[in-house]
């Protein structure tokens, strides 16, 4: 039998192992090779005959003693029973499948074993990859950011879902697998949301969509969902990333509110304020509007010519400032004159500033109407003007006089000193006057706006006209001119301030006595719906019909004969207009008496 | 000549302010045989005094009301017969030179600012009028 089956095994087997390209080999109880295939032979570059009766794993490792202590063969020998492993063979980089069968006598003793050993290096490096990908896949599922889940067409349930997606809709992972999807999203909404995932669908493609979750306790998050079909081995599963923008939309609400508010403060501004890009306004506020009078479609329309706004003369000037500023130079503020839609002109100061809209340079400016500034300017340069006008007359006349007592002393001409003393004397006098009464009246222009905040009260007509009269009696007595008073009595109080009424009375008292030489002046006051209308009538010598107009302009001096600065009555107009009042002057001609009229708020 | 009427000279005055007049009085005390005076207030006046009586040479202030001395000037220079529109004209004011040098480019006319003294007066008007 056993002579017979080993001329079986040459004769039919060996060809039979010689074709297969695992290791095949024959061992005894001692390692030693008895019988290896062509692969063993190829794989060890030897031929059969060589390696019978060599330690198998000094002929396929090139080792002294078997490569691990968990040896198949080893523990057969043991176990006399089927073995296997999977060992890699580090210098040779190869992974190989042993497994090792036992052989026994016709006694059943084990007398070695035969053994096959597969190459599995592919096998095991594609098992690896597979490994790392899954690995890889979990990892990242797992951990992702964003809310993941797959869902079983079919089944109409979500099949797997990651940590983020717990987080998401705030539940349990093990509580949404196995749920329909309709667990995700606010009932209201899922015949929506069914209907674009159904189209979606039906076109077969992935999609993006905003969409929004509910959570566990109810609350609605935004979120955005890239979503796509697949199939994995039998199942057609729908995967969703869903990408919470909560955070997003906060910070776009919050930047939406900020813009919004910057948006009001510009629109709400005192000042002109608009952004210019390549020229062409892309923002113009409210206060543009009103002030250079075209609305804001106006401004923004392509038609629009912002150097319109600007008065020809300073063309020039606008333009070099925005080359600057486009070429990133700062630019500081500087004036120009503004040209309204109604022809007017207006003094202003513009700063502005290189930003970025839209991606692109453009033009922030701010301007500030500076007519009141300008105008105080002028206003001081008119008071330098006045207080030299006024006081050259009186000081040249002042020097000249000073001169001729000068001879005079010499020679002891008395009447001449006594004269010419008199001169320099009352035009010194006259001087300080002019002075105090430019003063009054500059701060009256200058501070018409302060003034306005300045305590008004009741104050009583008959007691400041009575105080007022007081002062002047000297100048009436001297003239011998009647004072005539007639204060109703439902027009006896102005409101005013009470230095305001002192300044006003007197200049008008004083006024009149000084164009009157005889007769009389008379004071009245009548009320006039909710003013009272104060009147003081003189029978002087009047004022001729062409100059009327002219008798409260600064410096204008209805008599040359008579001494004054000429401001008097201009100062009277200023105080009234501080109090939105009247003033006028009426006369029928030369030496027919004047009447100023003044209407105040009836007190 | 002192003493010869023939040869006095008739000055005309315009000069609103009364002090001014004063003075211009108590300068000319003392020229009486040379020249004549006579004072007016309103340049206005002053147009119809100078066709009533003939005049050698006018002293005129500027800053007056109603009529202003520039006003007067080109009135005279303009409007008036030729044998009054020649009329040597003196301007005293508190004008600064270089206003009173406009005036002077309009037509022929001497200026002095204000203050002045006796002396520079007498001086111009001597060349003036001699």
């Amino acid at each position: 039998m056993v002579k017979k089956s080993k001329i079986d095994l040459n004769k039919y087997w060996s060809p039979a192992f010689n074709t297969m390209s695992e290791f095949v080999y024959l061992l005894d109880k001692g390692f030693n090779i008895i019988k290896v295939n062509k692969a063993v032979a190829d794989f060890t570059k030897k031929d059969e005959s060589s390696l019978i009766g060599t330690k198998c794993y000094k002929a396929l490792y090139d080792v002294n003693k078997p490569l691990t202590k968990d040896c198949p063969y080893k523990r057969m020998l043991k176990s006399e029973k089927f073995e296997t492993l999977e060992l890699f063979i580090p210098h040779r980089k190869k992974w190989l499948n042993i497994r090792t069968n036992p052989i026994f006598d016709e006694k059943n003793n084990l007398i070695g074993g035969v053994t096959f050993s597969e190459d599995i290096t592919d096998r095991k490096n594609t098992e690896k990859l597979l490994l790392k990908s899954e690995e890889e896949f979990r990892v990242t599922f797992e951990n992702a950011k964003d809310a993941i889940f797959w869902a079983d067409i079919e089944a109409m349930c979500i099949v797997k879902c990651n940590k983020a997606a717990g987080k998401l809709v705030e539940r349990d992972v093990k509580e949404i697998v196995g749920k329909s999807h309709t667990i995700l999203f606010p009932p209201e909404k899922i015949e929506i949301y069914n209907n674009m995932f159904r189209t979606h669908l039906k076109k077969g493609g992935g999609f993006d969509e905003p969409a929004e979750v509910i959570t566990k306790s109810g609350k609605l998050k935004p979120i955005l969902i890239t979503s796509s079909l697949t199939t994995i081995g039998e199942q057609k599963i729908m995967w969703g990333i869903f990408h919470d923008i909560s955070e997003r939309k906060k910070t776009e609400s919050a930047l939406k509110e900020s813009e919004e508010k910057f948006r009001t403060l510009a629109e709400e501004s005192p000042n002109m304020i608009f952004i210019n890009k390549k020229g062409k306004v892309i923002y113009a506020n409210k206060k543009c509007e009103e002030v250079m009078g075209h609305k804001k479609d106006e401004f923004y329309s392509d038609r629009f010519d912002f150097m319109s706004t600007v008065e020809p003369k300073d063309h020039d000037k606008v333009r070099k400032a925005f080359i600057k500023h486009m070429r990133g130079e700062n630019v500081p503020p500087y004036e120009y004159t503004l040209a309204l839609k109604n022809g007017n002109k207006m003094e202003i100061i513009i700063t502005t500033k290189l930003i970025n809209y839209g991606g692109e340079k453009a033009i922030l400016g701010i301007i500030t109407d500076i007519t009141e500034r300008k105008q105080i300017e002028k206003m001081k340069d008119n008071l330098i003007c006045d207080v030299s006008h006024s006081l050259k007359t009186p000081i040249a006349i002042t020097a000249m006089a000073l001169e001729v007592c000068k001879g005079a002393m010499q020679v002891n001409d008395l009447d001449q000193i006594r004269r010419s003393h008199a001169i320099a004397h009352s035009n010194i006098k006259k001087a300080h006057k002019d002075v105090n009464n430019i003063l009054e009246i500059f701060t009256l222009e200058t501070g018409r706006a302060k003034r306005q905040k300045n305590k008004k009260e009741k104050i009583s007509l008959t007691s400041v006209i009575n105080e007022i009269l007081k002062s002047l009696s000297y100048l009436i007595l001297d003239k011998g001119l009647k004072i005539n008073i007639d204060i109703q009595e439902n027009a006896k109080d102005v409101i005013i301030s009470r230095k305001d009424a002192v300044i006003l009375i007197n200049n008008l008292l004083e006024n009149s006595i000084k164009f009157t030489e005889k007769g009389s002046i008379s004071i009245k006051s009548r009320l006039k719906g909710s003013e009272v209308e104060i009147s003081v009538q003189d029978t002087g010598c009047g004022i001729e019909p062409k100059h009327i107009n002219k008798v409260f302009d600064k410096f204008y001096k209805r008599h040359p004969a008579v001494d004054g600065s000429g401001l008097g009555l201009a100062i009277c107009r200023e105080i009234v207009n501080i109090y939105n009042g009247k003033i006028e002057a009426r006369s029928k001609g030369k030496n027919q008496g004047t009447t100023i009229i003044v209407r105040l708020p009836k007190g | 000549m002192a003493g010869n009427s023939n040869n006095i000279k008739n000055i005309l005055i315009v000069e609103d302010d009364k002090d001014m007049r004063e003075i211009y009085e108590i300068f000319f005390s003392d020229q009486k045989d040379k020249y004549l005076f006579d004072f007016e207030s309103n340049a206005e006046e002053a147009l119809k005094k100078l066709k009533v009586k003939k005049y050698d040479l006018v002293l005129l202030d500027i800053i007056m009301e109603p009529m202003s001395g520039d006003a007067f000037f080109m009135h005279v220079r303009k409007e008036m017969g030729d044998d009054l529109k020649n009329i040597p004209i003196l301007v005293v004011s508190v004008l600064s030179p270089s206003i009173l040098r406009q005036l002077k480019k309009i037509n022929h006319v001497d200026f002095a600012q204000k203050p002045v003294t006796k002396e520079q007066l007498l001086e111009k008007i001597k060349a003036i009028i001699g």
